[in-house]
């Protein structure tokens, strides 16, 4: 702490237990670890001091953003610190010309998206969270979002990045310009790497144009299975919206039920929300043949976004389904596994039995045109046989989407969450490779230790609260 | 350097006689190599050759359709070329998820063959397109003319199995569009030349084909009025499908532009109207069938010198002035008005000398360009030293991966000897 204090000064490093606390976890409540300290640097080189220090005294070292994350992966080492990049939040440029931003980490996703928005650009990965978390979380996870079916994953929006290591030493990984730097594509390797490879402290952003036309369509079915049946068969067509996302009816009764009230159809068994973007005689034409597969898979209604404000509330309802679920129950599982988007009316009913015969409420709100599922467990987390029920179901729905050729997370990562189950999709050699890989990166593992891969004993002083599916035992 | 009689005999005795010879012609149409040649059938079969190769002291250098200059050589060590051209097979297509598992033998116009029959497109438009495999294709990152459109190979490539140097197999990412699981190996390995791994398996995304498609071309007496109507042409038509600047340098200079529209038919003519529209100050203008301009599309041809640059897209002009100024004639240009790609080619393989390129070098550093030279298995030691301001900072951390993925480091030495 002195030397933290020495480096930063006492107003930017917080040690009092009340100031701590904050930072035991992330969005994942069910882990916790509250930090030795924590440091808020505002500029590449205090973070390279800071890494320097923890290094020189043994000291691990977790970065962490606006603690968004739904995997555990910004939640401290026992004896550890948090670097808390929330006060790097300056966009240092805006290049319209070559359609790029440089900014630091601590921006706040739809603050990009804002200060843009006046030269006619977007940044697209549009996750959630998107009015809370940061652009350098969302590069820690490779976060997603609705509309990255069309336009991509965060990985496929950062040109470059500047990375303090491990080792403190300062790097420029990737390369402004078209087609990346020279030799090997690390910029690719540290995006997604849930802050265990380097702590990214400038990176810069692809930025694309608004779009010339945006129309949203909702589209309510009286089962999940022809709902899903519609995403299946939009996809096969070879059509790919910006978005196409699914809503059940627990969700759908939920978010009508609170702040986030949308206007959709209460009798609704599941409704599809669709959104296409670019050339007006593009999304015409992939609008006629959308509603023409909605009707043959027996859409009971189909409706147009009259306006952008209702469009708005159309995605409003959608962004907000989560936050409504947290009116259900004290306590909200998520889980996020993807399916092969053919697979979709196959497995959704799978799940609701799962949980029908565990006696849980599950509600559905997921990214359905990636396959990317998100079935959400309300339930009491004082009730230690709900919990228990709950793991069940967490490994059931894990083990089906598995068993259909699927993967174990879409876009919310491992972190602590999900090491568990790396062994049921990875070889002992598969994560022998990603363990050399991590050790190129991070030999002495002080950075962000205990995460992603499966290693027995680093957390052991991790206290769940719950026996998480998944969770070391 | 030949390897020995021994490790012949292993090779034959792991993959038969008829797969083991002396000349690559054996397995491939082309380029024939002093160096032992082995085709594996199966991801065992290149453990194998793995094995035989560390215990040998022998070099392992992967050959898809040999479409791509075999860059990475070492003379003073024997050298095992692995033919992959019998790890042809196409292992799933899941038409309806537009996801496709293959070898990495699969020749790109085979798979463009087989799911263009389902009304989809490997989103790759790769030099040498008919011998071209789609494991050669991701090794090296060579997407073509379509980075603008799809992305690069990178962003396509869902899924990996790799043998790595010494002979174990690692999988990486899956068969679904979405996948957080672990680290993204995959964009380690697209684009790293064989050095950390044989990929044995990969898994695409597919794209579906667009129902319409053309080109329109613009002719201009001066590079620079080709240059101010492609950025015009970008700036007021962002659907376009690529959009590139035609030259040869030499004299008198012509210049073309040539956009290139794909989509649903109401797309691709409200586009071609607008295009048309603009007041682009061209000469003669026509509309071309979507595979006329062939060079567009086939970046590399097989003789002759190949320089690959990369600038901001904005700075386009300053390196079309820079290239004008600096090089000889007879190069012909095709600059990416939308990505900043810029590929330079010529007849003469010694058509750009060290002098030259050093002072061509000096020129484009302000740029910041990024340049590639796939023909010269050197070079990229060389551009390290001509761009200074873009050397990769993380060298050692490339040579701590080289190692720890092949530890013998018996993968296609002296492709990247600069971070060995």
């Amino acid at each position: 702490m002195q030397e933290l204090e020495r480096l930063l000064g006492r107003e930017r490093c917080l040690s009092g237990p009340g100031q701590l606390v904050a930072y035991e976890c992330d969005a994942l409540t069910h882990f916790k670890s509250v930090p030795v300290a924590v440091a808020l640097p505002q500029t590449t080189e205090e973070v390279q001091e800071v890494v320097r220090a923890c290094v020189r005294l043994g000291v691990p070292f977790t970065p962490r953003g606006a603690g968004t994350g739904l995997s555990g992966g910004a939640i401290p080492a026992p004896g550890g610190i948090v670097i808390e990049l929330s006060l790097m939040k300056s966009i240092l440029v805006v290049d319209v010309e070559n359609r790029l931003a440089v900014v630091q980490p601590g921006v706040v996703n739809a603050h990009l998206s804002t200060e843009v928005g006046e030269h006619g650009l977007a940044y697209a990965p549009d996750p959630s969270s998107q009015i809370v978390c940061t652009l350098g979380g969302n590069v820690a996870e490779n976060s997603g979002g609705p509309h990255c079916l069309k336009h991509g994953a965060t990985t496929n929006h950062i040109l470059a990045m500047r990375c303090v290591m491990p080792d403190g030493e300062i790097m420029d990984l990737g390369s402004p310009v078209a087609g990346g730097s020279a030799g090997l594509d690390l910029r690719g390797v540290m995006l997604g790497s849930e802050g265990t490879l380097g702590i990214v402290t400038e990176i810069t952003c692809r930025l694309v144009p608004m779009p010339e036309r945006v129309e949203t369509l909702l589209a309510t079915f009286d089962t999940m299975a022809a709902a899903c049946s519609s995403v299946s068969k939009i996809i096969a067509a070879g059509i790919i919206p910006s978005a196409l996302e699914a809503l059940d009816d627990r969700t759908i009764a939920a978010v009508e039920a609170s702040v986030f009230r949308a206007g959709y159809p209460a009798d609704a068994t599941a409704v599809i929300l669709v959104e296409l973007d670019g050339h007006p005689a593009q999304v015409a034409a992939e609008r006629r043949r959308i509603e023409a597969i909605f009707q043959d898979v027996g859409a009971i209604g189909i409706e147009a976004a009259k306006d952008a404000d209702h469009a708005q509330a159309l995605w409003k309802g959608r962004k907000g389904a989560f936050g409504a679920m947290g009116r259900l129950a004290p306590d909200l599982y998520v889980q996020d596994a993807v399916v092969p988007r053919s697979k979709l009316p196959e497995v959704l009913p799978r799940i609701g039995e799962i949980c029908d015969e565990l006696g849980l409420q599950l509600a559905n709100v997921f990214h359905a045109g990636e396959g990317n599922l998100h079935p959400n467990i309300s339930y009491d987390g004082r009730n230690a046989q709900e919990v228990e029920r709950v793991v069940e179901a967490g490994r059931r729905i894990i083990d089906l989407c598995l068993s259909v050729g699927g993967a174990l997370s879409g876009e919310h990562g491992i972190g602590l969450e999900k090491q568990g189950f790396m062994h049921l999709v990875f070889s002992a050699d598969d994560l022998e490779t990603m363990s050399r890989v991590r050790a190129a990166f991070n030999p002495g593992e002080l950075l962000n230790p205990g995460k992603v891969l499966p290693t027995p004993g680093a957390c052991a002083e991790v206290k769940p609260l719950h026996q998480l599916p998944g969770a070391p035992s | 350097m030949i390897a020995g009689r021994d490790t012949r005999t292993a090779l034959r005795s792991l993959v038969g006689d008829e797969y083991v010879a002396d000349d690559l012609a054996t397995f491939s149409d082309v380029h024939p190599a002093s160096a032992v040649v082995v085709a594996p059938a199966t991801t065992e079969e290149v453990q194998g050759v793995m094995r035989i190769a560390v215990g040998a002291g022998a070099a392992v250098v992967p050959v898809g359709g040999d479409a791509a200059p075999r860059c990475g050589s070492d003379d003073s060590r024997p050298t095992i070329l692995v033919s992959l051209s019998r790890l042809d097979a196409i292992v799933e297509h899941a038409v309806d998820d537009l996801v496709l598992t293959v070898q990495p033998g699969l020749r790109f116009a085979d798979a463009r063959d087989a799911v263009g029959e389902h009304g989809q497109v490997v989103p790759f438009s790769p030099p040498h397109a008919e011998r071209a495999t789609l494991g050669g294709i991701v090794a090296c990152a060579a997407e073509g003319a379509v980075l603008s459109a799809y992305g690069s190979v990178r962003d396509q490539v869902l899924g990996m199995e790799v043998v790595h140097g010494d002979g174990r197999v690692s999988h990486s990412g899956g068969r679904v569009v979405k996948n957080v699981t672990g680290y993204d190996l995959c964009r380690l390995y697209t684009g790293s030349h064989g050095v950390l791994g044989i990929i044995t398996e990969l898994t695409l995304r597919l794209r579906p084909d667009e129902r319409s498609a053309c080109r329109l071309r613009w002719r201009f007496d001066r590079l620079e009025d080709a240059w101010e109507a492609a950025r015009t042409l970008h700036h007021a038509q962002p659907y376009l499908f690529a959009l590139h600047v035609v030259s040869s340098l030499g004299e008198p200079p012509n210049a073309a532009v040539v956009a290139t529209l794909r989509g649903e038919e109401d797309l691709v003519e409200a586009l071609g109207d607008a295009c048309w529209a603009l007041d682009l100050a061209a000469g003669e203008r026509d509309v071309l069938a979507p595979d006329a301009v062939g060079e567009i599309d086939d970046s590399a041809p097989r003789t002759g010198t190949h320089l690959r640059l990369g600038v901001l897209p904005g700075a386009g002009d300053h390196l079309l002035q820079i290239l004008r100024r600096r090089l000889p004639p007879g190069a012909d240009v095709v600059l990416d008005a939308r990505t900043g790609i810029c590929d330079l080619r010529h007849e003469d393989p010694a058509w750009l000398d060290p002098v030259e390129e050093a002072a061509l070098g000096v020129d484009l550093e302000p740029l910041h360009a990024q340049v590639d030279r796939p023909s010269d298995p050197g070079f990229h030691e060389r551009r390290l030293a001509l761009f200074p301001s873009t050397r990769p900072g993380g060298a050692n951390i490339m040579r701590t991966l080289m190692t720890a993925l092949d530890p013998h480091h018996v993968l296609n030495p002296g492709r990247y000897e600069v971070t060995r």
